[in-house]
């Protein structure tokens, strides 16, 4: 899985959970301040992407933006191959 | 004319600073919270500022007069028909306010007894609230009747929406049952909040509201409004029965709003309070019907502009 497939499903994902258009979910945007997620969001986001992709997620606070997600799942998705 | 259900939010929607910006900037926000403050002998104001840190006997009140001046407001500046509303837990009581069931000045004073309550409650007990996605509700159910026993139980407090419910109950039981779920690879997520609301615990809390809305004469609500506790509409007659179970009993907005969107076949979705959560819930529902919110005064004007541009 190539980083834009894993953008683009991330986009797909959040855009769904915050009902925002997926445009407005580009890397540099932090999760909590900018797409105005709560904790709780941010929980169903990384289940979705989980079973979506077959992957363990464990929750890691430094995790703040788009780019942070799409890094994680990358590093996980690789693991998991 | 639009036809509109209004969603009004519940405890736990609130965020620092709410509202400040529609104090600073319109004279009929500042009017309303100023005398809602007098009303509640609280400074709503500065509960507004510091949200996260505030007590439930602070927030409660606090979210239902800023819910109820953002509807006032919104009502004079648009012409909507409002056919519907569903409030969530707390959100209830805006919600009926809002509806002239209640005059705000008794609608007021009830939820800032009904939060005093259920602060005092709270406190003399160890209860806790977590979040289940993608329920499995008749596993789930069976479940927290294994982890329950005479003294402690935990049981589902909010149905929310299908992918998501809410559990609570006393701390022991909930952990027990977290540990169960975990081994079947559920996730949960421990909620921040003062006590397990919707469950028995708060039983005293229950019979203290039965007396007070003793005194109470409701009105028939002006559009219609599903109860959380019974999924039926709210009446002058029923409400004095209702209100007392519903800090008892679980919450089923899901089931609230497929009933307000079945019966009332809205044009649109209008939340009012701090964040979006109920529009989400509300699409986990029905994603087809368009959902707007009021929640900061930018938004507000975004959603006047974009509501003006459709007539």
């Amino acid at each position: 899985m190539t980083k834009e497939e894993i953008l683009n499903k991330v986009q797909e994902i959040v855009s769904e959970q915050l009902d925002i258009e997926p445009q407005e979910v580009v890397l540099t945007a932090d999760i909590k301040e900018d797409l105005e997620a709560d904790s709780l969001d941010v929980f169903e986001i990384m289940n979705e992407l989980e079973d979506e992709l077959d992957i363990q997620l464990e929750a890691d606070e430094s995790i703040k933006t788009i780019q942070d997600v799409v890094n994680h799942v990358a590093t996980q998705v690789a693991a998991a191959d | 004319m639009k036809r509109a259900v209004i969603l009004f939010s519940g405890q736990g929607s609130q965020v620092d600073g709410m509202g400040i910006d529609f104090y600073q900037a319109d004279p009929r926000f500042k009017e309303m919270i100023d005398q809602a403050s007098e009303l509640t002998k609280l400074s709503l104001l500065e509960v507004f500022k510091n949200c996260q840190t505030a007590t439930t006997l602070e927030l409660q009140p606090a979210l239902t007069a800023f819910e109820v001046a953002l509807f006032q407001m919104l009502t004079q500046d648009f012409e909507l028909e409002i056919v519907g509303a569903v409030g969530l837990s707390l959100g209830e009581y805006p919600a009926l306010i809002a509806s002239g069931a209640l005059f705000v000045p008794e609608g007021l004073a009830l939820v800032t007894k009904r939060a005093k309550f259920m602060q005092a409650e709270a406190k003399t007990q160890q209860g806790a609230l977590v979040a289940v996605l993608k329920p499995d509700l008749t596993e789930l159910n069976k479940l927290c009747q294994q982890c329950s026993n005479e003294q402690e139980i935990v049981q589902i407090a909010n149905y929310n929406s299908p992918k998501q419910v809410v559990l609570g109950g006393h701390v022991a039981t909930v952990e027990r049952l977290t540990t169960k779920l975990a081994v079947q690879g559920k996730k949960v997520v421990k909620l921040n909040v003062a006590g397990a609301f919707h469950t028995p615990l708060f039983a005293t809390s229950k019979a203290q509201l039965a007396k007070e809305v003793t005194q109470i004469k409701f009105k028939d609500p002006a559009f219609t409004i599903f109860s959380n506790t019974t999924v039926e509409p709210f009446t002058a007659e029923n409400l004095a029965s209702i209100l007392p179970k519903q800090v008892i009993e679980p919450t089923h907005f899901a089931k609230c709003l497929t009933q307000t969107l079945e019966t009332k076949q809205p044009d649109l979705l209008l939340e009012i309070g701090p964040g979006n959560t109920l529009s989400k819930f509300a699409r986990q529902i029905e994603r087809s019907i368009p959902r707007y919110q009021v929640d900061t005064l930018e938004r507000y004007r975004k959603t006047l502009a974009e509501l003006r541009e459709q007539e």
